[in-house]
């Protein structure tokens, strides 16, 4: 064992069992561990003995414990820290998967959703820290770490304890550099004046910057000539680098690079909107949320409580409170929210009874069956997802008080599946019946009887959660359903002229010549896109797969009772007719995963209803002519409507149509 | 019973799909010249209000400005538009574009106005989209969830709120002319209008109003749309399109449209449009693709080159 291996193994006594030595730890050295109690592998970072000898054990101890406060998805939390004489330590979990550092190495440019996401994950990271007063200050490749598709961030606390204890006793060491990483400093950092949380958004966009363009956008024969090229040089538009570039992460990354702080975004979760938001123009990724966002929901409230307790003890009640009143006297309801949620608190606690006169709305909320277990989190169709609290609200039937906006709901327990819909809370009383209908197949949503749109009423029935996805429609293909004579009728209808059936499956047939969707080749579809849903196919090919999968397609009144159900609010997700585009996938974008577009989901539970592709109904209005609704990627937003639905031969395919698929209850399944 | 059960769903389907538009005397005969030089009163403006133009804000980003922008029409009335441009722009005075949106609230900022803005631009335009009265930045309690049945009961339906508005968008779109010449380099000889949908019909009837604009493309267009009832003469595309001509038309519809029905809507106004004018029917509906751009491009280039 090394001098060094040994020292650190006394310093960390029985609880850790210090493995094998890991490279890539630049000037640290980082050790594999064993937490012995728990047996789980763990890493132990020991900063280079030259930094001990300049900060002191009790500085580096307390950053350690602010670093350690910050629980978040995409921060690696600091499991445990030390310092002795000459050794500065902190333990963190295991990781299992490489750098940015190393991925960059590897592969160069990254494809841009992964640019995307690894941006909006890290800099949902740094608008949590950031709100909590947290600067990292060394955002740089090296530091972010790529678990699976996610990326968390490491590191927190080093280089502000480094900082502050270099500012006790001169700004800049004698070799002339402050802290921070030369290639990813902003202007203010090189120059040591004090920063803020803009310049950790500087550093990320140089990160995002070089993700996309592949190489870094200040460079030089040396740190001296990187740091003049921060100060001085504006670096080539990532789109003349990298057409395929989104407008607005161009945009984003460009802003963030100003040189005057006061240019860029004014917090990280401003830029947090700009790479991931509406402008980002990245419609398959829109507002899509991680799972885990929603799954927080009953699991995490356990980290809440943490974290309200640890920011109930860094502010007085008192001044939470005089801020909220602020923000609600000048009816920034989206705040509120925020600064409530950040805190742990809720309207309806009686601090806030003279705020939420001007701030709330209640929701009465009931289900089918009650007794649902019910959760709320906010959401704003602007913003995405503003929320990260789940707001447990009992069982229903319920009566509760929320700041008014907009929730996305999620009902769950014994008897129903889980119901997952948008419900609007005005500055008034809103009752809900949530119509959950009871238990459906896999993959379906249940719908209650009911009215029909216009006229009659509809039965029960199941229909497809989502549109039917090409992964779907692929095990039909290779299941030989294109072979299967039951499945097609004897003459169709294509390209106006009556064909028996063997001419008509000819014309069924990919690029290569094998049966399948028109975009399809080789009999397969598309690598990256299994779970978009499947186009290009014919209304005869819709029918044939549902007769294969023991299903059918939905007839007009069942199509338009999953989206819209008692037709009260022109939208599924009720009458707010300017933000379609945000929560529908019309974007000219080409079609998205489905289920991408999470606030437009019906009060059924049923997605992308308006928006990302047309589907077929069975309904025929004569021998020549099907019926497709609903609206596409490729329309305007108002297609959706009842009164847009239109007509083409069965025999018609086109990039912008699909379909979905229902179950009558007592249809033979 | 199961007879029964489809023929009833083809009543529903006819009663509702394939809602026939009701037509008008000027379809089959538009107004007389006496007739239609007195709209003009309705749609003159003055040219000498200042149009006290305000840049809100500027975007530059990979070769393409962007300018937010707005500017008096006619007193008391602001239009809110986006000037889109390349960087690369010459010193000389360039062809350019007004872009009518459709029905989507957003209006000039819904994303297919934005791409096709876009896309325009990049084919060498100065492109001027803007927000028609109601829409977009001008949204107003008159339209609120921008719903079929809200815009044409309370706007499209109601003829006389409904010849105000197109009248105002004439002005609109004419100082958008006086803006794009006199503050943007724009060639007075080479503006045209492209409108898409709801645009579609107003830039049929600006075509045929107003004489400066050279070339007039109207995509996804129409003279009734299917819901519409009644409307007044002088908003009526029937009365402008035969006077577009010497300057030339050009229209792509879907043959499948669930708003603007080929028989009833498209092929009528088509017939009253003179020389030169080119007409493209695709098999697809209410829908402006992608692919599609590159075609009005082209035709635009070769009219205002």
């Amino acid at each position: 064992m090394t001098e060094l291996k040994q020292q650190v193994q006394h310093a960390l006594g029985d609880y850790y069992r210090l493995d094998d030595e890991l490279t890539g730890g630049g000037m640290s050295r980082l050790f594999m561990a064993t937490e012995v109690s728990l047996n789980r592998r763990v890493v132990v970072k020991v900063l280079p003995p030259e930094w001990a000898s300049e900060v002191s054990a009790a500085r580096f101890k307390r950053e350690m414990e602010v670093a350690a406060q910050l629980q978040h998805p995409h921060i690696l939390p600091v499991l445990a820290a030390g310092a002795r004489t000459g050794l500065l330590y902190y333990i963190m979990p295991y990781v299992a998967g490489e750098s940015l550092r190393a991925r960059l190495k590897r592969d160069g440019a990254l494809p841009i959703a992964d640019a995307q996401r690894i941006l909006a994950e890290i800099a949902d990271a740094l608008a949590f820290a950031h709100e909590r007063g947290v600067i990292h200050r060394d955002i740089k490749p090296e530091n972010i770490l790529l678990e699976g598709r996610h990326a968390v961030l490491a590191d927190f606390g080093v280089a502000r304890a480094l900082m502050e204890a270099r500012t006790d006793t001169e700004r800049l060491t004698s070799t002339g550099s402050s802290v921070g990483t030369p290639g990813y400093m902003s202007p203010e950092q090189v120059a040591g004046d004090q920063i803020d949380a803009r310049a950790d958004v500087y550093a990320l966009s140089v990160v995002g910057y070089e993700m996309i363009a592949g190489k870094a956008p200040f460079t030089g024969p040396s740190a001296q000539a990187i740091l003049r090229a921060h100060m001085s040089e504006t670096p080539a538009l990532l789109r003349t680098l990298r057409p395929d570039c989104p407008e607005a992460v161009e945009r984003a990354i460009a802003k963030s690079l100003s040189k005057e702080p006061n240019q860029r975004f004014a917090s990280s979760a401003d830029f947090l909107q700009a790479v991931s938001g509406p402008g980002a123009l990245s419609s398959r990724r829109r507002f899509a949320v991680p799972p885990r966002v929603i799954a927080i929901g009953a699991g995490a409230i356990a980290v809440v409580a943490l974290i309200a307790a640890f920011v109930s003890s860094q502010r007085t009640s008192g001044a939470i409170v005089a801020r909220v009143a602020a923000a609600a006297d000048s009816g920034r309801l989206d705040e509120v929210a925020r600064m409530l949620d950040t805190a742990g608190a809720d309207v309806s606690d009686g601090r806030f009874s003279g705020i939420a006169i001007k701030v709330a709305g209640t929701l009465q909320l009931d289900s089918l069956p009650p007794g649902l277990t019910a959760t709320a989190t906010r959401v704003s169709p602007i913003a995405g997802f503003a929320q990260r609290r789940a707001i447990p609200l009992g069982r229903t039937p319920l009566t509760r008080s929320l700041v008014a906006g907009e929730y996305f709901l999620r009902l769950t327990g014994a008897g129903a599946d889980t119901l997952e819909r948008v419900v609007s809370v005005p500055r008034a009383t809103n009752t809900v019946v949530a119509p959950s209908g009871g238990t459906a197949s896999a993959g379906m949503v249940a719908v209650t009887s009911g009215p029909a749109l216009r006229k009659g009423s509809v039965a029960a029935f199941e229909i497809g959660k989502y549109e039917v996805t090409n992964a779907e429609y692929q095990r039909f293909v290779d299941a030989g359903g294109y072979r299967d004579n039951a499945h097609w009728p004897d003459s169709m209808l294509v390209n106006k002229k009556w064909l028996d059936r063997a001419a008509a499956l000819a014309q069924f047939a990919d690029r290569s010549g094998l049966p399948g969707p028109r975009g399809w080749s080789g009999g397969k579809h598309p690598a990256d896109q299994a779970l978009q849903p499947v186009v290009s196919i014919t209304w005869y090919e819709a029918i044939a797969y549902a007769q294969w999968s023991g299903t059918q397609l939905p007839t007009g009144p069942q199509w338009w009772r999953a989206a819209l159900a008692d037709g009260k609010d022109p939208f599924p997700w009720g009458t707010d007719g300017l933000t379609v585009e945000q929560r529908a996938n019309f974007g000219l974008g080409g079609p998205a995963p489905v289920g991408s577009m999470r606030l437009g989901v019906s009060p059924f539970g049923a997605h992308d209803m308006a928006g990302n592709v047309r589907e077929w109904l069975s309904d025929m209005v004569d021998a020549r002519r099907r019926t497709v609704v609903g609206g596409s990627w490729q329309d305007p937003t108002y297609m959706f409507e009842a009164d847009h639905a239109e007509t083409f031969e069965p025999g018609y395919a086109s990039p912008a149509i699909g379909f979905r698929v229902v179950r009558t209850k007592n249809a033979p399944k | 019973m199961r007879i029964r059960t489809i023929a009833v769903l083809l009543v529903l389907n006819a009663a509702t799909a394939m809602a026939q538009p009701p037509s008008d005397r000027w379809l089959v005969k538009p107004v007389d010249d006496r007739t239609f030089a007195a709209f003009k009163s309705f749609y003159t403006y003055d040219h000498n209000l200042p149009l006290d133009l305000k840049l809100l804000e500027r975007d530059t980003a990979g070769g393409m400005s962007i300018q937010h922008l707005s500017y008096t029409s006619t007193p008391g009335i602001r239009v809110t538009a986006r000037a889109y441009s390349t960087t690369s722009g010459s010193s000389q005075r360039r062809a350019a574009l007004i872009v009518l949106h459709g029905g989507g609230g957003p209006g000039k900022d819904g994303a297919g106005i934005k791409a096709v803005s876009d896309y325009l631009a990049r084919a060498g335009f100065l492109v001027l989209a803007i927000d028609m009265q109601f829409f977009g930045e001008r949204a107003s309690d008159v339209l609120t969830s921008f719903t079929e049945a809200e815009k044409h009961d309370k706007l499209y339906n109601q003829p006389a709120a409904h010849l105000a508005w197109v009248m105002q968008t004439i002005k609109d779109v004419g100082r958008g002319y006086d803006l794009l010449v006199s503050s943007m380099d724009a060639d007075p000889k080479r503006v045209g209008i492209a409108g898409f949908s709801r645009g579609a019909v107003m830039a049929t009837i600006i075509g045929g109003a107003d004489q400066r604009f050279a070339a007039v493309a109207a995509l996804l267009g129409t003279h009734f749309d299917a819901l519409e009832k009644a409307h007044e003469a002088a908003a009526c595309p029937a009365n402008y399109v035969g006077r577009i001509s010497p300057r030339p038309l050009f229209m792509i519809n879907g043959e499948n449209d669930s708003d603007h029905f080929r028989n009833e809507a498209v092929l009528p106004l088509q017939r009253l449009a003179k020389d030169p004018k080119e007409f493209v029917w695709l098999p697809m509906g209410h829908t402006m693709p992608r692919e599609e751009f590159p075609r009005i491009a082209s035709w635009l280039q070769t009219k205002l080159r």
